[in-house]
Parts: structure tokens; C-alpha cells; sequence
């Protein structure tokens, strides 16, 4: 069943000069209650764009169409008053770890106790019991509490942050970046947790990073972004093993692998611009499959499987002549 | 504990800071060109035997060390010497031109404290909007305007209204004390909003600063995205932080202030201890001047002490 829908989501940001950044164009993704997807893409493509318009945390300059439907209701229906009753109960969020995303001069055990007041769900001594489980709940020891966030390592900080967010019991959670500026070890264990937690708790969990390998290991399902849009999403298996989308194929490709084997390539030029229209596919000028079509026409996002959707014209190009994009 | 260590550092900081200048007080002004009986000694027939028993009676016949050793144990008992004015102790004078400088310095300090920080605030909450735009166009042009110039504008246009100068009444008899009470608030009126009008400016570019700075910060997005409301936000997470800076800026200027009102108790005849400087400057009244600098330093120290224990207070991180 569908919790999250985002559906036609358009972000305008207004620059100086009048002119306007078009920075999330047309972003389709659903989430199933329970599901675990992930949003990928290099810095600068909109994933956190999309998911701060969900939460309606855009700056004013920011304008925003499209909807975003939570159980059915639409958050975007009266702007961000019809979002803040569903902030943290509802969806709850996990920052960046290398961002200041605790109050240095407020205690771990305060901070992570304020939305539980706010929100009603314990008051004065059952709010403090419910933040020592909470902090035992993503492996801290609940004294750790009294402390603030200076006197916590990096990996604790961001465990901080995830027994912050799921403080009112959300149904959804949304991380931006969870692991970023974190050390693989601890890496690996913030994301263990993430993945325990939300199978312990049921939780929905859209996790955005540029690391493709985090998302191969976490998520089974995944939608690649770029310049704005979706250019390719379907689970994780046939995203790694049959990529219908040139970039796709060169994010694994530009991802190294333990043994070193392969060469790690990267992928020449930049995204596109995004003050100002773009001309056919936005991927074109770095595609090294392009062909004339893709200079005039900007290609839909398809389905090339059951659940497997991707926006290139080879893939009708192959479907014409009945094979494989390779 | 780390904390305690801070406080110490701190104090004995604060101490040796007013030792240093106590000692650059007494020479800076044995350094200066005339000495104190320079001016007596120009009236006519004024004999070398005058000038040499005047310049014993004040004790300026011995050497500079001897001096200043005599100068130390003088303040150390609180003997501020006689002033060459009057010949009335010089810790009389100051102690009384300091309760008179006090209240009216602080009535316009804190004024200009609150107006700033809520202006401060609004104007960076609505950043490039209307009130930012006023609030921070009227800060500026007050900032800039220089004191005596505000002063003697409001005198002209309240004077008649309110006491143009002096503290109280000069003909007022027999009154009560509320009736004393009510009558200095009057005379206080004038000079203390110029005072808040000429501080205000700065404060509220200051908090804004900071505040725009805070609300910058990743805690804020995370304090809007836990559902707090707009007032919630600034005040339990982006003010306190915005204080820091704030904090240092205001002490600081604080220490500043009370000498750096010459001018305003020059403009409205306010008998404190600004005009006593400036008094004592055009007397060559050195041991009342000396006093004063002394007073000045030792608050400039004494504020920022208190801006230092302020931010342990404030920052949990500063013991660190």
C-alpha cells in the first residue's frame, strides 16, 4: 500500500536578477508502507530538494507545484500550515552527518525531548524515560543524555539525530545523507541500524545519498535522479544488473570495487545548467550513446519491466529491434 | 573541575589586566609636558619659592618611582588623592559622580539592550523584507549619527517639554521623596534616550548579524522540521546561540560606555562622571583625571570578566 506519493513535483527557486532555478523537474516516486528506497544522485540534482519539500522546509524563495500525498492527504494543499501538524508525528527526518544538526548549547537528551512535548506523545518524567530508550534504542547509553553534542564522536551524534527523529514514532523517515562525513566503519553501522530499525519498527525509510553502494545495500528498490528528474528507478537487482539508462550504467561504473580490478571511470562534463531551458535529453552532453533524437526531444520515463522504469530513447530504439540497451 | 579553572584563569586575568593599567595610568600622565602647577605657577609674582613649596605640597619634588610606589599604596587604601581643583578628596568626587552617571547610563544601556534585540530579531526573521528594511535603515542611520548631534537635536526639540540639563529642580523645595524621585526621572528622560538611541543602532545591526547567521545554521532547519513554530524556533534555538557573539559586543561596549558619554553629560549638564573628565581635563586637575581613567579601565576589565563568565554560562563548549 501506497504511504508516500510524490507526484509531478516541480521546485522553482527564485534567483537574483530574476531569473529561476528549476532545480526538481516533474519527480514521480511512490513508497510502500514498510519499504526502504533510495534517491540517488551526484550533489546539485535535487534529491534534497525533493525531500526538504517534503517536509516543506524549502526557503521563501523557493516555489513548488505537484503533490505530495501522505495516506491519500495532500501536504501541499495549503502550503506549509497543512505540512506542520505532520512534521516529526508523521515524518520525521535524519540530517546530514557532517551538518550541525544538533543545538550545540542544548543537551543530547533535551533535544530529542522537545518534539515529545511538543507533540504530546509523554510529558515530564515519561518524556525523560522515553528519551533513555530511545538513546538504548540506537545503541547509546541513556546517562549519555546530560550531554552535549561536542562531547559525542561523529558516530554518535548521528545516532543522536536518528533516536531524534523517531522520537514520536513516525511512519516515515526520510535521511538526507545519512552516512556522509562518517567513516566507513561507522558507515556501516549507522547503516545496519537504520535498516534494523526500520524492520524492527516498520518504518519507511528514503534514504538519499550520492553513494550508490550504500543504497545497493540497504534499499530494494532505488530511483536514480539527475538534473531534476528521475532518469531511472526500479529495484535495486535489475537497476545493478540491467541498467536501462546511460547514467546509471556509469554511476556503477564510476563506483570502485574491492579488488581493484576493474579501472573506476568517471563521467566527463557536468549536469546541465538549470537557470535556463534544456534541449532535448539533459544527459545528451555527456551520454556517450547520444544520437540525433536525443538533441531535440527529452525522453519520458518509461517502463521497460514490470516495475523497472527509465527515461533514454534507446530503450525504444532496442525495443524496436528487440534487444538490450548494451 | 575545567569550569572552575575557566573562572580562575579568568579572574587572575582580569586582576593582572588592571595592575597593568593602573601602572601605565600613573605614568602616562607624569609623561605629559607641564606638570600640575605649571598653570598656578603662570599667575603673576608667582616666585620660584611658590612654585618648588607647591610642587612639595603635592609631592612632585620626589622621584618617579618613589611616586608611584606612594601612588600604590594610596589606591590601595582607597586614597585617590586630593584634587588640585577643589582640594577635596578625589575618591569623594568620583564615588558621587559615579552614582550619578550609573542610573542614567543604565536606564538608556538596557532601553537600547531590548529595542535592539527585538528589532535585531524581527529584522533578521524577515530578512529582505519591509521591517528588516526599516528597522535595519533606522539602525544604521541612528549608528551613524554622532552623539552630541542626536543630543542637541532632542534638546531642541524637547526642551520646555522636559528638563533641558541637571539632574533635579533647582528651586524645587521641601519635596517628598517620590516627588525627588519623579523629578530626577524627568531630568533623566533627555540624556538616557540619547544614550539608547546612540547604542540601539549598534545593537540591532549586531543582533541581526547574528541571528542571520544562526538561522543559517543546520539546528534551525532541524528545530522547523521537528514542528516547532516560527517563535519556538528563535527563541529556544536560534537566540541563544545568537547571543554569543552578542553578548561579547554588548559587554564590551558596555565597559566602554561609561566614559564614552562625555558628550552627552556634557550637552545636558549631567553632573557625572564624563563631565568630571572633561572638567579635569581643562583644569589639569591630574589626580581626578587620574581617578577617572582608573574608574574607566577598571570597568572596561571588569565587563569583559563578565562577558567571559556570561559565555560559560551560555556555551557549554568554552571550558573545552
Amino acid at each position: 500500500m501506497t504511504l508516500l506519493a510524490i507526484e509531478q513535483l516541480n521546485v522553482w527557486f527564485d534567483l537574483d536578477g530574476g531569473r529561476q532555478l528549476h532545480a526538481v523537474r516533474g519527480v514521480d516516486l511512490s513508497l510502500d508502507a514498510g519499504e526502504r528506497v533510495g534517491l540517488v544522485g551526484e550533489s546539485g540534482c535535487g534529491k534534497s530538494t525533493t525531500v526538504l519539500a517534503v517536509m516543506g522546509l524549502l526557503p521563501p524563495n523557493a516555489s513548488v507545484s505537484g503533490r505530495i500525498l501522505l495516506d491519500g492527504k495532500d501536504l501541499l494543499e495549503q502550503g506549509e500550515r497543512s505540512m506542520v501538524p505532520h512534521r516529526w508525528r508523521d515524518v520525521a527526518m535524519v540530517f546530514q552527518g557532517a551538518m550541525n544538526a544538533l543545538n550545540p548549547v542544548r543537551t543530547v537528551g533535551d533535544q530529542i525531548r522537545e518534539p515529545i512535548e511538543l507533540h504530546g506523545i509523554a510529558t515530564g518524567e515519561r518524556a525523560q524515560a522515553r528519551v533513555g530508550e530511545l538513546l538504548e534504542l540506537v545503541g547509546i547509553p541513556a546517562t549519555a543524555g546530560a550531554r552535549y553534542p561536542h562531547e559525542f564522536s561523529g558516530g554518535m551524534r548521528q545516532r543522536a539525530s536518528i533516536a531524534m527523529a523517531l522520537a514520536c514514532k513516525p511512519k516515515v523517515l526520510l535521511a538526507d545523507e545519512p552516512t556522509t562525513a562518517l567513516d566507513v566503519m561507522v558507515q556501516a553501522q549507522i547503516l545496519q541500524l537504520l535498516m534494523s530499525l526500520s524492520d524492527e519498527l516498520g518504518l519507511t525509510l528514503l534514504l538519499v545519498t550520492h553513494d550508490l553502494p550504500v543504497v545497493a545495500q540497504t534499499c530494494g528498490r532505488a530511483a536514480v535522479m539527475y538534473a531534476g528528474q528521475i532518469v531511472e528507478s526500479g529495484p535495486i537487482d535489475e537497476l545493478f544488473h540491467d541498467p536501462r539508462h546511460p547514467y546509471t550504467r556509469l554511476l556503477f561504473a564510476a563506483t570502485p570495487d574491492l579488488v581493484g580490478t576493474d579501472e573506476v571511470v568517471s563521467i566527463p562534463g557536468a549536469p546541465p545548467p538549470l537557470d535556463r531551458p534544456i534541449q532535448g535529453c539533459p544527459f545528451q552532453p555527456r551520454c556517450p550513446a547520444a544520437f540525433d533524437r536525443c538533441l531535440q526531444e527529452d525522453p519520458a520515463l518509461r517502463p521497460v519491466s514490470a516495475f523497472h522504469r527509465a527515461a533514454c530513447h534507446l530503450n525504444e530504439v532496442a525495443a524496436g529491434m528487440g534487444r538490450g540497451v548494451r | 573541575m575545567k569550569r572552575g579553572d575557566y573562572v580562575v584563569k579568568r579572574v587572575v586575568f582580569a586582576l593582572i589586566t588592571i595592575f597593568v593599567a593602573i601602572t601605565l595610568n600613573f605614568f602616562l600622565f607624569r609623561v605629559l609636558p607641564g606638570s600640575a602647577v605649571t598653570n598656578i605657577a603662570r599667575v603673576p609674582h608667582a616666585s620660584p619659592q611658590l612654585i618648588h613649596s607647591l610642587e612639595r605640597e603635592f609631592g612632585l619634588d620626589k622621584p618617579k618611582w618613589e611616586q608611584y610606589l606612594l601612588y600604590l599604596d594610596n589606591l590601595a587604601h582607597g586614597n585617590l588623592g586630593i584634587s588640585f581643583a577643589d582640594q577635596q578628596p578625589v575618591s569623594q568626587h568620583i564615588r558621587q559622580d559615579l552614582a550619578n552617571t550609573i542610573p542614567m547610563l543604565s536606564l538608556g544601556t538596557v532601553v537600547a539592550i531590548l529595542m535592539g534585540l527585538v528589532s535585531g530579531v524581527v529584522a533578521a526573521w524577515r530578512r529582505g523584507g519591509l521591517g528588516d528594511y526599516a528597522s535595519s535603515g533606522v539602525a544604521l542611520f541612528l549608528y551613524s549619527f554622532p552623539t552630541q548631534w542626536l543630543g542637541l537635536m532632542l534638546l531642541i526639540f524637547f526642551a520646555g517639554l522636559l528638563p533641558a540639563g541637571g539632574m533635579s529642580n533647582p528651586f524645587a523645595f521641601n519635596q517628598t521623596y517620590v516627588q525627588h524621585l519623579e523629578d530626577l526621572l524627568r531630568h533623566m528622560i533627555l540624556p538616557s534616550l540619547t544614550v539608547a538611541l546612540t547604542l540601539y543602532g549598534g545593537y540591532t545591526l549586531i543582533v541581526r548579524s547574528a541571528m542571520l547567521e544562526t538561522l543559517g545554521e543546520d539546528y534551525v532547519l532541524t528545530a522547523r522540521a521537528k514542528g516547532l513554530s516560527n517563535w519556538a524556533v528563535i527563541r529556544r534555538h536560534a537566540l541563544r546561540n545568537a547571543m554569543l557573539p552578542t553578548v561579547t559586543l554588548i559587554a564590551l561596549g558596555l565597559g566602554s560606555i561609561v566614559g564614552g558619554f562625555i558628550l552627552v553629560e556634557v550637552v545636558f549638564s549631567w553632573p557625572g562622571i564624563g563631565q568630571a573628565a572633561y572638567e579635569a581635563v581643562v583644569q589639569r586637575d591630574y589626580p581626578m583625571l587620574q581617578a577617572v581613567f582608573l574608574v574607566l579601565t577598571i570597568s572596561v576589565v571588569l565587563f569583559n570578566l563578565l562577558a567571559d563568565l556570561l559565555y560559560l554560562k551560555l556555551d557549554p563548549r568554552v571550558s573545552e
